[in-house]
């Protein structure tokens, strides 16, 4: 069983019983039927936009082996395929693929000697070796000595895993499917790509003795000292720390030790010996005195904190998430370092007791901008919140595991050992390195009048630093040392900074670098609906055909990134170090000119592309985010960004065929074979079709929306206290406010003609009308039984209102409203010198009482006669009993109190009017709402 | 958030909703001195609580370092910790239920806001750090379109409160006062001011203490400004003049303005029309300006003391201004500042400690920064940038002075000062492009003895244009560039001698 079928089988269990279930049933049903009319099904009903995105989706990947123009793989490209393959034929493969193997494509079991057995395809075959491409992994060969094989048979089992209708979610997915295929198929035979990709190498590269050589002057800052204008130009010669710095914020015993002996404190530090050209009874005394000298170029006194453990503990997270362990060594649970106790082989940089040398605050400062320590940016700023940066100097702090806690032994300041040290480190040559400005620096021989067989380079002793070097480095550095610029090519330049930087860490480019097996499993993602290239930082390959020379210096100089699914972060290394690599980068990466199609109408091109983002056309929409709101399938780069991101050039290339590019990718390719999969587009013109999307991508966020972008839609609900807001209502106009309340009721206020505007049961409000886009629309209330009030002040005179438009009553003013403590307010308004204010309360929420009780306070400075409370207007209002009133079919009015409501004519059928009779007492009427 | 009770929660539905925009235009090239800025002034990013729509709108600073964000969806936020140097803010609901809080100010306890509806009075009775009191001070002024904005000050020192109001669109003023600025006093009486502002979106007075709002690119504007709200003027854009028959005591101008014409011709006709105090140049100088706020820091935020911090929506920029007034009329230049926010920019706020808080949304407008919510703060590194610190027009000339001493070799080679004049047209139709070009020649450069000003002598100053300058040859004396060459003057009036 292959690993293929195995995680589909994983898959399945994890997922609900009901979809397996329904899978199960897809694909029985699916092989009872007829094939013939299955395939007419899918060439009528199938969906080949949808099915181009499932033939790339992660636990599909038919592209990872029918690689278009691809040779050599593992499965036929399609697009080769004879003429004759009939969509029958096709649809049976989807189904049960070993029925019919195509010639070439066998797979063979290989038993060895040994009793294993192999399944592959054949790949190569000479007299002595067998060479198999693995099923299980793309692109890996295995190759076996003949003299090791027992048997080799063909196998009638297709390479082809049975059962991938599994993996899809309905009937229709697979018509989807199979008619992708079809398309792929009939797009006919030859007009495919070149055998192989434009991007992908065919090689490892290693870099050469040379680069190796330049890369050591640079790291070990040889031209430091030996000044070499030459190398100069060509290497970065990394500097020392800032030692004004280290002053302060590293511990004073530690600053001894390491310089007493680097490589004992620090294994693997590029710090030289440089106490090694003295009497070896002298070197303890030296290493205090230029220690203490250290301890006064600032004012800081180092002091420790005790470690946080929640805070180790998320800086555990972070070092072995954000990339921090693809250049150190990951550690295990108890903290030991991988490469201490050989699990990991390959080489780290080294960290050293970190616990012996900083305290938090320290190493947390040094996180959060490490080239203000180290400007040379061989430790990359990583990005990191303050916060962040104290989580992980937590967890670097931490007291190593089998440790015998912190030295015990106190460093002692000296009395007059300073300026000793100050003496010996201008004496010794020390701020050749460590450049602090405000000391003087001594001068060497310059390079060219070195003898290199003596000195540094030799294995002598003598009167400089002993860098401990292995004689392969030395030799490297010796042919690197005469190198000249001119000598160089920029890929030369490239790979000596992609190494000094340990971009190949990460990185792949032409085959040098990349991701090591050993570390492969620290590279993460939010999304695994993305594939590998989910959580592999992007290939270099081509990088500067494919970047605008902008966007690729943002990348490399301000970290900037646009791929959030993936947990490495891209650090930044500063402008003097990386900001070349812009020019080189675009200098050596070329692309076949294309011709870009024509248009006339830029406007009628841009809408095209438009259409053709967005769900009816290509969908893009499906997988990419635009404008950070991901799709639900996967949140491939942004859209709104592709265009101040892309050159067109690529743009073109890439489109056409992204396997090409990126073998991880999930990217489909909607133009198999050069066709279009929509003809109904722009005549099914590739080039025009690419152009028209171009067009739209350039306009960035100030773009269309496509069709089938994924929006929050917004509900503002109360739960168990009043919610308020004030906004446009239909009906009301800009001076409305609604309430929702606790009780399941709500209400509309008209804060403008002072009226009860409209009230509804359940749900409160969308304001998505007012809070989206410019905010041109309006409310909408979300629940049920709305009921209306009609236009007009409720308060208003008795004999001579006002006569109700779509202005504004002269006599009534807004005032405010005040909250109660379950936030229901209180309105406040004026009618002429009356002071009004209008208290809603939710009623129990039962059947008979739902609803809401108004009760009005009224007061006026003098006796007034001559108003009246209108509480509804209606074609049809009855009275129940004196106090009670029907409004339309639903709505009862109780009116209690003093005040009794009367029923009279009116143009709308019935008004139920208040009359009042104010005196300068306090007036009070209460109104029941049920409905 | 759960102690408030209410959820704003969300839910993904799949919306079939093209928008319709604005004919795209670029949003135009950056500066290209972020990196250099940032030396100086460090963006720190104020983490938002997860899921929370911040859309700023305004900012107070409260007592006890506390902040007050007012926000289009109508909330007020208290935050504490907004103004540590590593930010962790908290967030508690104070108010919401508002409509578009573009205004807010803090007096006694009591918030002034200013809303799209009326002017508000909002207290807190019970003392349960909730507002729980909305008093109305003003809704005079008519409403019924989305697009009538209204820009509130903060209290003045007779604790008015003064409004801008946008128009009804573009091209109208549909209901009373809208394209006029009213003054609101602590009784809520409403005081009409002028006429004649198209689509504000800040306001508040200049480093004088003078009341100014901050104006839109559109009809009757050619390019965004700052413009001096004076009482009894008119601020360009004559379709707010039916407002003037409900203001007793203020007649409507006599002549209105023709178009296409120039402002520098108009105002001698139409003697209410006031003219641009600072013109933005289109793109050059942002697109949208919005809030400000003078730098009274006493130096905690650098050089730029008692100056005009001015953001931008649609680029997410934050320039400089420096106003004067010559020969009775309001004029002066703007300068580049820092760029590269993380959205549109609706208003700033000087925190306690010196830092400017900028923040707003990329709601609704074309707008450079992605992202829908941010707040961030720029803090000042110690480090004093080399720049223009302001210019002065002299009767000849304009006197520059710098913020580090400069090489004087290359300050007094008058061969160093380029410029170029132009204006746009004052006219009824959208914007303008830059017009009626010329190219003064600068004769002298007179060196202070302090190393920090030059006295430049100009033949060809042209009154009413923006004097466009760029000092890319003057050095400091380390060699170093200006950080920003460019800069802007509005030469209304040219000094007497």
């Amino acid at each position: 069983m292959n690993k293929y079928f195995l995680s589909c089988i994983v898959a399945i269990i994890i997922s609900s019983c009901l979809s397996s279930a329904f899978a199960q049933t897809l694909t029985e049903q699916l092989l009872k039927e007829d094939p013939q009319s299955l395939a007419l099904e899918a060439k009528e009903r199938g969906n080949a936009v949808r099915g181009a995105i499932l033939f790339h989706q992660k636990n599909i990947e038919c592209g990872k082996c029918h690689i278009s123009g691809g040779k050599n793989t593992l499965g036929p490209d399609l697009n080769l395929t004879e003429k004759e393959l009939t969509d029958t034929y096709l649809v049976e493969s989807i189904l049960t693929p070993s029925k019919v193997i195509k010639k070439g494509f066998e797979s063979v079991n290989v038993l060895t000697n040994a009793g294993k057995v192999l399944t592959g395809r054949v790949a190569e075959e000479t007299p002595g070796k067998l060479v198999l491409r693995d099923p299980l992994e793309v692109g890996r060969l295995i190759t076996l000595d003949k003299n090791e094989i027992e048997v080799v048979s063909i196998s009638n089992k297709s390479i082809m895993p049975d059962g991938l209708t599994l993996q899809l979610k309905s009937r229709q997915e697979f018509m989807d499917l199979a008619k992708y295929v079809m398309q792929i198929a009939r797009s006919g035979k030859g007009t495919s790509h070149p055998a192989h990709s434009l991007f992908q190498p065919n090689h490892s590269v290693t870099i050469s003795e040379q680069i190796q050589g330049l890369n050591l002057i640079g790291n070990l800052g040889c031209i430091n000292c030996h000044s070499s204008e030459a190398l100069g130009s060509i290497t970065s010669s990394k500097i020392g720390p800032k030692l004004t710095w280290s002053s302060g914020n590293v511990n004073p015993e530690y600053l001894k030790q390491f310089i007493l002996n680097p490589s004992n404190a620090k294994p693997g530090t590029t710090m030289p010996h440089m106490l090694d050209q003295i009497p070896e009874d002298n070197r303890e005394e030296t290493a205090n005195a230029l220690a203490n000298y250290l301890i006064i170029l600032s004012d800081k006194q180092f002091k420790t904190t005790a470690v946080d453990p929640p805070a180790a503990q998320r800086g555990n997270a972070l070092f072995h998430t954000i990339g921090c362990v693809a250049c150190h060594s990951p550690r295990d649970a108890a903290g030991t370092e991988l490469t201490d106790n050989k699990t990991l082989t390959e080489s780290s940089v080294p960290l050293g007791r970190l616990d012996l040398k900083h305290n938090i605050e320290g190493l947390a400062q040094f996180l959060e901008e490490p080239h203000a320590v180290r400007p040379s940016g061989r430790m990359p700023n990583m990005q990191l919140t303050h916060w962040e940066a104290i989580d992980l100097a937590n967890y670097l702090l931490q007291l190593p595991p089998f440790s015998d806690g912190p030295d015990s032994s106190v460093f002692v300041v000296g009395s007059g050992l300073a300026a000793q040290g100050k003496l010996l480190y201008k004496q010794l040559g020390c701020n050749a390195c460590h450049q602090d400005e405000t000391t003087e620096t001594i001068t060497f021989k310059s390079m060219s009048q070195l003898d290199l067989n003596k000195g540094c380079l030799s294995a002598s002793q003598g009167a400089f630093p002993n860098y401990n070097l292995k004689s392969e480095q030395v030799s490297a550095i010796k042919l690197a040392i005469g190198t000249k610029p001119d000598q160089l090519s920029g890929e030369d330049k490239i790979q000596l900074t992609m190494t000094q930087f340990r971009c190949v860490n990460c990185h792949q480019r032409d085959g040098l670098g990349g991701i090591s097996a050993e570390r492969d499993n620290f590279f993460h993602t939010e999304n695994p609906n993305l594939g590998e290239q989910g959580r592999i930082p992007p290939a270099l390959t081509g990088v500067g055909a494919k970047l605008q020379a902008k966007w690729l210096r943002d990348v490399l100089v301000n970290g900037r990134s646009i791929r959030p699914y993936m947990k490495t972060r891209m650090p930044k290394y500063g402008e003097q170090n990386v900001a070349h690599m812009v020019d080189l980068f675009h200098q050596a990466d070329k692309l076949p000119a294309v011709e870009h199609a024509k248009f006339k109408d830029q406007r009628e091109m841009r809408k095209t592309g438009l259409e053709l983002v967005g769900s009816s056309g290509l969908n893009c929409i499906a997988c990419h985010t635009y404008k950070f709101e991901s799709p639900n399938a996967m949140p491939a780069v942004d859209l709104t960004e592709m265009g101040e991101r892309l050159e067109k050039e690529w743009f073109y290339h890439y489109m056409r065929d992204p396997q090409r590019f990126s073998l991880n990718t999930v990217m489909p390719s909607f133009w198999p074979g050069g066709k279009s999969i929509r003809q109904d587009v722009l005549d099914g013109d590739r080039e025009q079709q690419l152009e028209a999307m171009w067009q739209y991508l350039i306009d960035g966020r100030q773009g269309g929306t496509p069709r089938g972008v994924h929006r929050e839609s917004i509900e503002l609900l109360a739960t168990d206290e009043a919610v308020m807001l004030r906004r446009n209502f239909n009906g009301i106009g800009k001076r409305g406010i609604s309430v929702g309340y606790a009780g399941g009721v709500n209400l509309a206020y008209d804060a403008e003609q002072m009226r009860l505007a409209y009230i509804w049961k359940g749900k409160f409000a969308d304001p998505g009308g007012a809070w989206r886009g410019q905010g041109s629309g309006t409310v909408r209330p979300l629940g049920t039984d709305v009921i209306k009030f009609l236009k007009g002040p409720e308060l208003d005179d008795a004999k001579t209102p006002w006569i109700v438009d779509e202005g504004r009553p002269p006599n009534h003013r807004f005032k405010g409203y005040y909250l109660d403590d379950n936030q229901r307010p209180t309105f406040m308004y004026k009618y002429k010198d009356v002071k009004v204010e209008d208290y809603f309360e939710d009623l129990e929420n039962t059947k008979s009482e739902f609803g809401f009780r108004r009760t009005l306070t009224l007061v006026s400075p003098h006796d007034e006669s001559a108003i009246v409370f209108r509480v509804a207007e209606h074609q049809s209002i009855t009275r129940i009993h004196s106090k009670k009133f029907a409004v339309g079919e639903s709505l009862i009015i109780i009116v209690t109190g003093r005040h009794r409501a009367e029923l009279v004519d009116s143009p709308a059928g019935k008004q139920l009017l208040i009359p009042l009779n104010l005196t300068t007492d306090k007036t009070t009427l209460v109104i029941s709402y049920s409905w | 958030m759960t102690s408030y009770k209410t959820y704003c929660f969300t839910l993904f539905a799949l919306s079939l909703v093209t928008t319709s925009r604005l004919s795209a235009e670029p949003l135009g090239e950056y500066w290209g001195t972020a990196e250099e800025e940032s030396k100086y002034y460090k963006m720190v990013d104020v983490p938002l609580p997860e899921n929370m729509p911040l859309e700023i709108g305004s900012f107070e600073v409260l007592p006890n370092n506390q902040l007050a964000v007012g926000t289009r969806r109508g909330n007020i936020y208290i935050v504490s910790g907004a103004f540590d140097k590593n930010p962790q803010p908290k967030f508690k609901l104070y108010a919401s239920g508002l409509d578009e809080v573009f205004g807010i100010s803090h007096k006694d306890n009591a918030f002034y806001v200013t809303q799209q509806t009326e002017v508000t009075r909002i207290t807190d009775q019970n003392q349960d750090g909730r507002a729980d009191r909305f008093e109305t001070l003003s809704d005079t002024w008519g409403f019924r379109n989305y697009h009538e904005f209204s820009f509130g000050s903060k209290l003045d020192k007779d604790n008015n409160i003064w409004v801008a109001l946008c128009l009804s669109k573009s091209y109208t003023s549909d209901v009373p006062f809208r394209g006029w600025c009213l003054k609101i006093t602590p009784e809520g009486k409403t005081i009409p001011i002028c006429s004649g502002i198209r689509s504000p979106c800040g306001i508040g007075p200049n480093e004088h203490g003078v009341m100014f709002y901050a104006e839109s690119q559109g009809p009757w504007n050619g390019s965004c400004s700052l413009k001096v709200l004076q009482p009894g003027g008119f601020m360009g854009h004559p379709v707010s003049f039916n407002w003037y028959d409900l203001v007793p005591g203020m007649d409507k101008p006599a002549v209105e303005p023709n178009s296409p014409s120039r402002l520098e011709i108009e105002r001698k006709r139409v003697k209410e029309l006031v003219p641009y105090a600072v013109v933005f140049p289109y793109i050059k100088m942002g697109r949208s300006i919005s809030g400000y706020r003078v730098d009274q820091t006493g130096g905690k935020f650098g050089p730029f003391e008692n100056q005009i911090f001015i953001g931008d929506f649609s680029l997410g920029v934050v320039m400089r201004a420096t106003t004067e007034k010559v020969n009775g009329v309001w004029q002066g230049a703007c300068y580049p500042f820092r760029e590269g926010f993380g959205t549109g920019l609706l208003d700033c706020q000087f925190t306690s400690q010196g830092g400017l808080l900028a923040g707003g949304t990329n709601r609704g407008w074309p707008v450079r920064g992605p992202k829908a919510y941010s707040l961030q703060r720029l803090d000042w590194t110690g480090i004093t940038p080399f720049e223009i610190k302001r210019i002065n027009a002299q009767p000849k000339g304009f006197n520059l002075t710098f913020t580090q001493p400069f090489d004087p070799k290359t300050a007094a080679n008058p061969d160093n000062y380029s410029m170029t004049t132009y204006t746009h047209m004052y006219r009824q139709a959208y914007g303008s492009p830059e017009v009626d070009h010329t190219t003064p020649k600068v004769t002298k450069a007179v060196v202070a003895a302090d190393g920090l000003s030059v006295r430049i002598y100009v033949e060809g100053l042209v009154q009413g244009h923006v004097h466009d300058f760029d000092l890319t040859g003057v050095l400091s004396t380390e060699g170093k560039k200006l950080v920003h060459v460019n800069a802007y003057y509005t030469l209304n009036e040219i000094p007497k001698q």
